[in-house]
């Protein structure tokens, strides 16, 4: 594809464009407020400033004091430390952990590891739509169970889970609850104190802020334990000189789009919609997830006699930025985990497509999609695999 | 033309994906993922298959400038190329992995993926030419792999090195274009076996007992030694046997009923003709009595024979006999620098 012809971004849920107001929230930081947050000097007293700030910023954002933020690098170090060190804090009391098979690899893989050094895993059932049943997670707990991890909102088929009330059985019962809320925030209202939960994870690329910066949120009393040692920065939860500019840049993302919450949605629902009526009458064609508990921008639908690969690389010629929805590493094209999950059957979860609108988004994204994307499948239907 | 380049992370690979956009082609490049090293330690840093060859292979794409892609071909690549190999070897046979592969996956499954998504031929780093219609050694004789692309649909290939006549000229285009792997040596290993390891070790983890030791046998039937399993052996093969003789020993037969390997002093090699099966004819299906120069094997010396068709082949007579026939591998029918067509190796005599 040539540079120069325009680029539909449709895969807000890979990442989001940087927001020019944050690219200039973070530039000072990577400019003469150089210092070390931890330095007593006036430089190094601006990065402190700007990092407490930030947290400040991000507490308000997601309902939280600023001291239960832990900044980190990026949501998947937040999954990490959430189901790790509440696992090994709590070991002593018992080694059960809960989760569904939808979870964010962070989760999936940080939970199956602990499997192998001693832990257990019971798995939560999700039904067709992604969703978790709050009577599952009551049947399934323990006495040994010390924690219990939900998703708020899929990544890939955007279904938006019953966290709070697994929150309120979990802590009735004494068990820690945490939720991976990086597809979730900006998206829809979150707050951790409504959601009851006791962790939260959060990822500022997915919002407009930059990448290699997360968050998680660890409600006052919880037990962790971290690990990564060090300079004992961040409560020695997460030792490490902090990045002033990425956690600058993510505190401004989060203000931008929660402060957006009444109005972005509603169009990136129409426009959504749109996608999605268009393409469910193509003969073939279903929807992937829930029909009404999903991320307002998410769409994800399977195209029966494809492979979402294929439709990919097609997509791309056309400048069409989108996703089979499976972290698909280095071209593999097993079909999606989370699909399969769900009971999708493998004829139609390999021709998964996943259209995530975001804030840039126009109806003229949305009509070239409709234009390119039905020639596409005809052809590759065509072709007899 | 929109062309689809394989590239294997190699300089060679690179360089024809460079010089088709040199050309003018709108080229896109693809690196197919064939197989998983279980085991870091024979992860080999330069074979068609790691995940070092896709980093490198991305590389050498934004360096040239267009887009990569990644393929997941390790199902085909096993169903097609690894298990025959691995089938062929516990048979007694020697085979030749690098036709089926440029047969049914680079020129067959990555053929029909690439014409599905749009594309009008595919590019690959061989040394070999084609006109779309017929094949031909590429112009350096020294680095002609022409041998191993008999098999193939010649009409969306597309060789851009076949026609530069050094390896430095290549070596020197890398450079110019800064492309990173520019000295890198070729493998010259079947890409799945693995830095350091042989065929045999991948037919013992598969097959077992496909590969047990047994007695090694001269021309009348006296046992002089041990083998470590056939799949170690080739015919002709001399080193390795461990056998002390006045002369050189060869392998002259893997006989499979017996578990044995038969050798012979250099004299009771030689085969006068040869039967092939799976024929492949690039263009014309060749006529009885047509007379060809023969390669029974990769980088092998033509030797003159007269070609006569069977139900399921043919059969060779050479002029003189020929050393080393084995079969399972390829024999390729030339006439002067064309591809005629070829077959695999199924009896010698
Ligand atoms: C649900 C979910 N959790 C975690 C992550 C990981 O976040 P990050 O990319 O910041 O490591 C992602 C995004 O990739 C995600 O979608």
């Amino acid at each position: 594809m040539m540079v120069d012809e325009p680029v539909h971004y449709l895969d807000y849920a890979a990442t989001a464009p940087i927001l020019p107001d944050v690219r200039e929230a973070m530039l000072p930081y990577l400019a003469e407020r150089y210092g070390n947050p931890s330095s007593i000097y006036a430089t190094g007293r601006e990065a402190r400033k700007g990092v407490d700030e930030a947290r400040e910023k991000l507490a308000l954002a997601i309902g939280a004091s600023p001291e239960e933020i832990v900044f980190t690098g990026g949501g998947t170090e937040a999954g990490n430390i959430a189901v790790k060190g509440v696992a090994w804090a709590n070991a002593e009391r018992g080694k059960h952990i809960l989760l569904p098979k939808i979870e964010h690899h962070a989760v999936l893989d940080s939970a199956e590891w602990l499997a192998k050094i001693g832990f257990e895993i019971g798995f939560l059932k999700v039904d067709r739509g992604g969703l978790v049943s709050p009577d599952d997670v009551a049947a399934k707990l323990r006495d040994d169970t010390t924690l219990v991890c939900v998703m708020l909102a899929n990544n890939e088929i955007g279904t938006i889970e019953p966290v709070a009330e697994i929150a309120t059985i979990c802590r009735e019962r004494g068990v820690t609850t945490f939720t991976d809320a990086v597809q979730a925030l900006g998206k829809i209202h979150v707050d951790v104190k409504a959601l009851g939960v006791d962790l939260a994870a959060f990822s500022a690329h997915k919002i407009g802020g930059p990448k290699g910066t997360g968050a998680l949120y660890v409600r006052r009393g919880v037990r962790l334990v971290p690990h990564t040692h060090g300079g004992g920065q961040e409560r020695g939860r997460r030792s490490g000189t902090e990045n002033p500019a990425g956690v600058v840049g993510f505190a401004t993302a989060a203000e931008i789009v929660t402060g957006e919450l009444e109005t972005e949605p509603l169009r990136w629902t129409t426009l959504r919609d749109r996608l999605r009526d268009a393409l469910l009458r193509l003969p073939d064609v279903q929807l992937n997830g829930h029909p009404t508990d999903r991320l307002p921008h998410n769409l994800n639908i399977s195209v029966k006699g494809v492979v979402g690969e294929d439709v990919l690389l097609m997509l791309d010629a056309k400048g069409i930025c989108a996703s089979t929805g499976s972290a698909c590493q280095s071209g593999s094209v097993e079909p999606s985990y989370v699909l399969k999950a769900c009971g999708v059957e493998n004829k139609w979860a390999e021709g998964a497509l996943r259209l995530t609108v975001g804030r840039s988004t126009t109806d003229a994204d949305v009509d070239a999609v409709l234009t390119e994307l039905p020639p596409i499948i005809e052809r590759l239907r065509s072709y007899k695999r | 033309m929109k062309l689809l380049a394989a590239m294997s992370g190699g300089v060679d690979s690179s360089v024809a994906a460079a010089l088709a956009v040199r050309d003018g082609h709108e080229v896109v490049g693809a690196t197919l993922k064939q197989w998983s090293f279980e085991d870091d330690a024979v992860r080999v840093g330069k074979g068609c298959n790691t995940l070092d060859a896709v980093a490198d292979a991305r590389r050498a794409a934004d360096v040239i400038g267009i887009a990569h892609y990644t393929f997941d071909f390790r199902e085909i690549f096993e169903r097609d190329v690894v298990d025959p190999f691995v089938a062929d070897y516990a048979a007694g046979l020697t085979p030749n992995p690098c036709v089926r592969c440029n047969e049914l996956v680079r020129f067959g499954a990555l053929a029909r993926k690439a014409e599905m998504l749009g594309f009008e031929g595919i590019i690959t780093g061989h040394y070999a030419r084609t006109d779309g219609t017929r094949l031909y050694r590429a112009r350096n004789a020294d680095k002609d792999q022409s041998y191993v692309l008999y098999a193939i649909d010649v009409s969306k290939a597309h060789f851009p090195l076949g026609e530069i006549a050094s390896k430095d000229e290549v070596r020197g285009i890398a450079r110019e274009l800064d492309l990173l792997n520019a000295d890198r040596a070729d493998s010259l290993e079947v890409c799945f076996v693995g830095d350091g390891r042989r065929p045999g070790d991948v037919v013992a983890e598969r097959v077992p007992v496909a590969v047990r030791s047994g007695p090694i046998v001269d021309d009348s039937g006296n046992v002089v030694g041990e083998h470590r399993g056939l799949a170690y052996y080739t015919i002709g093969q001399r080193k390795g046997l461990g056998v002390a003789a006045p002369e050189p020993r060869y392998v002259a037969k893997l006989d499979v009923e017996r578990n044995a390997v038969v050798i012979a002093a250099a004299g009771g090699l030689g085969a006068t003709s040869l039967e092939a099966t799976r024929p492949r004819f690039v263009r014309d299906v060749a006529a009885d009595g047509e007379r060809f120069d023969a390669v029974v094997r990769y980088r092998g010396e033509p030797a003159p024979a007269t070609y006569e068709a069977t139900q399921d082949g043919f059969v060779l007579t050479f002029d003189r006999p020929v050393r080393a026939v084995a079969p399972g591998q390829a024999v390729v029918l030339y006439r002067g620098d064309e591809v005629v067509g070829g077959g695999t190796i199924s009896n010698s005599a």
